[in-house]
């Protein structure tokens, strides 16, 4: 199905998912979100009693292995690019938050919520925040992934937060604004083949009961504070699904579309445009992606010791470099080749404008290089789950006779060899979203095709760079 | 509404299964599998050593003792007992003894587990069933028991030299009389990773030592 033609940034192909009625009767159940949050919630209490009372040996405790392999693997290689912010739909980290502003769990309770309601400050309507809580974790990562009790203290401080807000903050404050990995989810998101979204904006615009906005007897206001009829970009969406459920027009759906429509929009009604945190976003990923795979893959000992806070001088020296090179280094050169961008093509758009816009272009390739860094780790890492599954606190179980299966890294010959496919893929991807993104800016094709070599350029370095971490 | 509020319920038994009844089955599952085992935790002495340092027992009693490592590969040895096993970071050992005769047993590592790996001792006190003081064990007078519970892991285990020098008939120690080897082993040697053994060892186990080692000059493949 192609819809077109309502609003600019439905110009693609559609194919709605939830046409086919058993899944839409699915997705309408009330008890929808609560079946996927359920099961994740299951394996959060086993993490958390795993992290705070099983064995210290990070590769023999199920919160290390369960978190930061299964769970970071599915989230970075399938979920993300196949299905958008969808683990947002299932993380249980806001659930019991959520569940005591609605004083219910699947019911719809009228009335009002149990919580303070007061307003998210303006200014921090953005993902700095989440920019934030994001390096700040990130930069204690070579404790917390290898630590079950810093895994556990983490993941409480999370729910505890999140529980916090939910009481201070109408909503889900915690996931639009503050959750470190639902800022990267829903950066990611915008490339993901899924989404959802209105049938036809034409119909919200004369729907004047707003339901979706205000909540019925069938569905909650939205958790995310987005006005369905004008959300463009799954990067505001957690796919909670409360609009479909209440949208009396049934003019709300799932859909399947090609990959990376929303970064491809450019305008849209009730959109501010692209914007400096989210491009920042994209720095600090790539940066990130960039930095562990040096610290965790590379040949320097010294780096993955400093990162571990073995010698406070040398993490010093690691933290300022980690910040660096997030906040001033790689966005740096990267303004350096759009100001190269903007005199060889002789564009008159804003420095600070042109640098933002083009920022957009480098999301696939920080997911690609992403799932690049995941797979070093995952394959050769992934068979420590198997005795876990028969004794996850470390206590010396053996409930499904595993417990002493060998670790066994799966085809590590082959991770480079499926690692280069994606950075080159990211690579190709990104250099032709530049150049849409340069036309879209400086209208005109010969000058986005002048400005994009400066961009591609930067961008090849980095796959490069990546490269040569991997192989050496 | 109604059969939403079936749906509500159902939903507060099922998180309440998970937030109450997951920890009550992990409970339950700890008790089954590890029932009255005693644990000793094994870690590095800068991170102190074995946990907890003692551990009771009562004479006769059968034990169930699971041992595992916190961080590194150790190597647990009760020379008293008989008993030594390596102990790998987060897998369980589980080691049955029924200690017949009252005491005080020397626990040590006996793999090479930090530079102060020397210190990592613990101490296994078995009570008489009837209670009263717990008698001092005689040394252990098994010298090629003590050899490989102290020493192998530098000298290799027939002291053919690994970390520290070798101590069969290729390297000093024939031409050390008793008096230099008691010396070394007692004040260790300084300036290199050999310990000073004199507070942990019993002048009885220091000479059975010696006599090993020279057995062990005599006949290279003893152990």
């Amino acid at each position: 199905m192609v819809v077109r033609g309502m609003a600019r940034a439905f110009v693609y192909p559609r194919l709605e998912l939830t046409r086919w009625s058993p899944l839409r009767r699915l997705v309408k159940h009330r008890a929808f979100q609560f079946m996927l949050i359920l099961p994740n919630l299951a394996v959060f209490v086993l993490v958390l009693a795993a992290a705070f009372l099983g064995t210290p040996v990070g590769n023999r405790n199920f919160a290390i292995i369960f978190v930061w392999i299964v769970w970071w693997a599915a989230l970075i290689v399938l979920l993300i690019p196949l299905a958008g912010r969808i683990w947002c739909a299932m993380c249980p980290i806001p659930a019991p938050g959520e569940w005591l502003q609605r004083l219910a769990i699947v019911a719809r309770r009228p009335g009002r919520p149990f919580t303070l309601g007061l307003s998210w400050p303006r200014a921090l309507r953005n993902i700095w925040l989440q920019n934030g809580t994001f390096l700040a974790v990130a930069l204690f990562s070579a404790i917390i992934l290898t630590r079950p009790l810093a895994t556990g203290i983490v993941l409480t401080l999370f729910i505890g937060l999140a529980l916090l807000l939910s009481l201070l903050f109408e909503r889900r404050v915690f996931c639009r604004y503050v959750c470190p990995v639902g800022g990267f989810i829903g950066l990611y998101a915008m490339v993901a083949p899924l989404e959802l979204r209105v049938k036809d904006p034409q119909v919200c615009v004369t729907h004047k009961e707003k339901d979706c906005l205000r909540g019925n007897a069938k569905g909650y206001p939205c958790p995310w504070m987005a006005y369905p009829g004008n959300l463009w970009r799954n990067i505001d969406c957690g796919l909670c699904t409360e609009c479909l459920k209440a949208c009396p027009k049934e003019n709300v759906g799932i859909f399947l579309r090609p990959f990376g429509q929303d970064l491809l929009l450019a305008r849209a009604p009730g959109w501010k445009g692209r914007s400096l945190d989210e491009a920042y976003k994209a720095f600090i990923m790539l940066s990130c992606a960039l930095i562990y795979s040096a610290v965790y893959t590379g040949p320097w000992g010294f780096l993955k010791e400093w990162a571990n806070l073995s010698d406070p001088a040398g993490f010093a020296l690691y933290a300022a470099g980690f910040l660096g090179l997030n906040l001033i280094g790689l966005p740096g050169v990267f303004l350096i080749a759009v100001a190269l961008a903007r005199w060889i093509a002789r564009a008159e758009i804003p420095l600070r404008r042109l640098f933002v816009e083009l920022a957009y272009a480098l999301v696939p390739l920080g997911l690609t290089g992403w799932i690049a860094f995941t797979l070093s780790f995952v394959l050769v890492n992934i068979s420590y789950a198997i005795p876990l599954l028969s004794d996850p606190l470390g206590r010396g179980w053996d409930l499904l006779g595993t417990a002493s299966h060998p670790w066994t890294p799966y085809m590590p010959e082959l991770v480079p060899l499926l690692q280069l496919p994606f950075l080159w893929l990211g690579l190709a991807v990104s250099i032709g979203l530049a150049f849409r993104i340069a036309q879209q800016n400086l209208e005109d094709a010969a000058k986005a095709r002048r400005a994009l070599l400066p961009i591609a350029s930067f961008m090849t370095l980095i796959v490069l760079l990546f490269q040569r971490l991997y192989l050496g | 509404m109604e059969a939403m509020k079936g749906w509500e319920w159902l939903a507060r038994g099922l998180v309440l299964s998970v937030l109450v009844g997951l920890p009550l089955g992990l409970w339950t599952a700890d008790r089954a599998w590890n029932g009255s085992a005693r644990w000793w935790i094994a870690r590095i002495p800068e991170s102190g050593g074995w946990q907890p340092p003692t551990l009771e027992v009562r004479a006769g009693e059968e034990i169930r003792l699971r041992v595992t490592s916190a961080d590194v590969v150790h190597g647990l040895s009760i020379p008293g007992l008989g008993i030594s096993v390596t102990v790998e970071p987060g897998k369980v050992r589980e080691i049955r003894l029924r200690p017949e005769r009252p005491g005080r047993y020397r626990v040590i590592c006996t793999v090479v587990c930090s530079p102060r790996h020397g210190e990592m001792i613990g101490e296994l006190v078995v009570r008489p069933p009837g209670g009263g003081p717990v008698p001092e064990i005689e040394a252990a007078s098994d010298g090629a028991f003590l050899f490989q519970t102290y020493c192998a892991a530098c000298h290799g285990p027939q002291g053919e030299g690994r970390v520290g020098p070798a101590l069969n008939a290729t390297g000093r120690v024939p031409q050390m009389d008793d008096a230099t080897l008691r010396e070394i082993i007692r004040q260790g040697r300084p300036g290199t990773a050999m310990p000073a053994w004199g507070e942990r060892l019993s002048e009885a186990e220091i000479e059975a030592l010696i006599r090993f080692l020279r057995e062990l000059v005599r006949e290279p493949s003893r152990p």
